[in-house]
């Protein structure tokens, strides 16, 4: 049986941001999609080091485009995710919602 | 990847650039290395790409602190100690066989206590040295047996060896023994 692999919140938020694009996904994007969502400013470096963690559980895939000029002849890697990886992000975003059902001191009430 | 560099329109900090390629490799370090000068191109600053190049880095030599083989170290060192339990039992049965005992005489309590520790720590030696490496995963069922083994002998060898020293009659020096 295979070992189950778990998400780590960078990963997921990772996940999340290649699943939302309609055209392909690549670093700056992803980037930016978390940023903008999150608030949360990203290192690529770090962007890069999670989806390589994803694709190694195969839950993204990545094929490489063309080099271009403004690049400084460096191609872009574009990921999407594979259905493992819908998956797996649809089962976190429920565990999510299930966890915090109920919990009023998220919704701004006193806790007590 | 184009052949050539081509012009652009800011030249990101040379330096930087080096730095990236030298030290921060990874899967995608060429894409990475792109998407960092698309965006000095466009809206960044030179500390903006400074910090990325600086985070690639710290980020890629910790991924290879990560993936040392500490592993396979450490199961080197338990096959020595395994080799080194085995060599010390055959010379402690040689040397029985060289003062001229016959194993038959050699066989007492503390004889018996300290092969068995010798054996039992060879073993588990061994056990240890084989866990964990991919060549043997499909044979857990015997490694496990192997470390069971061991450890139940060296249990046994150790309450032989402390029975053995209890019965000594020389417990400490300058005392005259009978057979001498």
């Amino acid at each position: 049986m295979r070992k189950r692999e778990y998400l780590g919140q960078l990963e997921l938020l990772v996940l999340m941001a290649v699943i939302r694009p309609a055209k392909d996904a690549y670093g700056v994007l992803i980037s930016r999609e978390i940023a903008e969502k999150s608030g949360r400013e990203v290192a690529l470096a770090s962007v890069y080091a999670a989806l390589e963690r994803l694709e190694k559980k195969g839950f993204v895939s990545s094929r490489l485009g063309e080099p271009t000029a403004e690049r400084g002849g460096r191609a872009r890697t574009y990921f999407k995710p594979t259905a493992a990886g819908v998956k797996e992000a649809r089962e976190a975003h429920e565990t999510l919602l299930r966890l915090s059902g109920g919990l009023s001191s998220l919704n701004g009430e006193p806790s007590c | 990847m184009l052949k050539h560099t081509p012009m652009l329109k800011h030249t990101p900090p040379r330096f930087a650039t080096w730095l990236l390629g030298r030290f921060g490799s990874s899967a995608h370090g060429e894409s990475l290395a792109g998407d960092l000068i698309e965006q000095y191109q466009k809206e960044r600053s030179r500390t903006w790409y400074w910090k990325q190049v600086l985070a690639a880095v710290l980020i890629a030599r910790a991924r290879f602190l990560g993936s040392l083989p500490w592993m396979a170290a450490g199961r080197l060192f338990s096959r020595l100690l395994a080799e080194t339990a085995a060599v010390l039992t055959v010379c402690v049965v040689a040397d029985e066989m060289r003062r001229g005992h016959g194993l038959a005489q050699a066989m007492d309590h503390r004889f018996i206590g300290t092969l068995t520790v010798l054996m039992a720590a060879a073993a588990c030696a061994f056990a240890a040295s084989r866990r964990g490496s991919n060549r043997i995963q499909g044979r857990a069922a015997v490694n496990a047996l192997i470390l069971a083994f061991g450890v139940i002998a060296l249990g046994a060898g150790t309450l032989t060896w402390a029975a053995a020293l209890r019965q000594d009659p020389c417990p400490s020096s300058g005392c005259v023994c009978p057979s001498e």
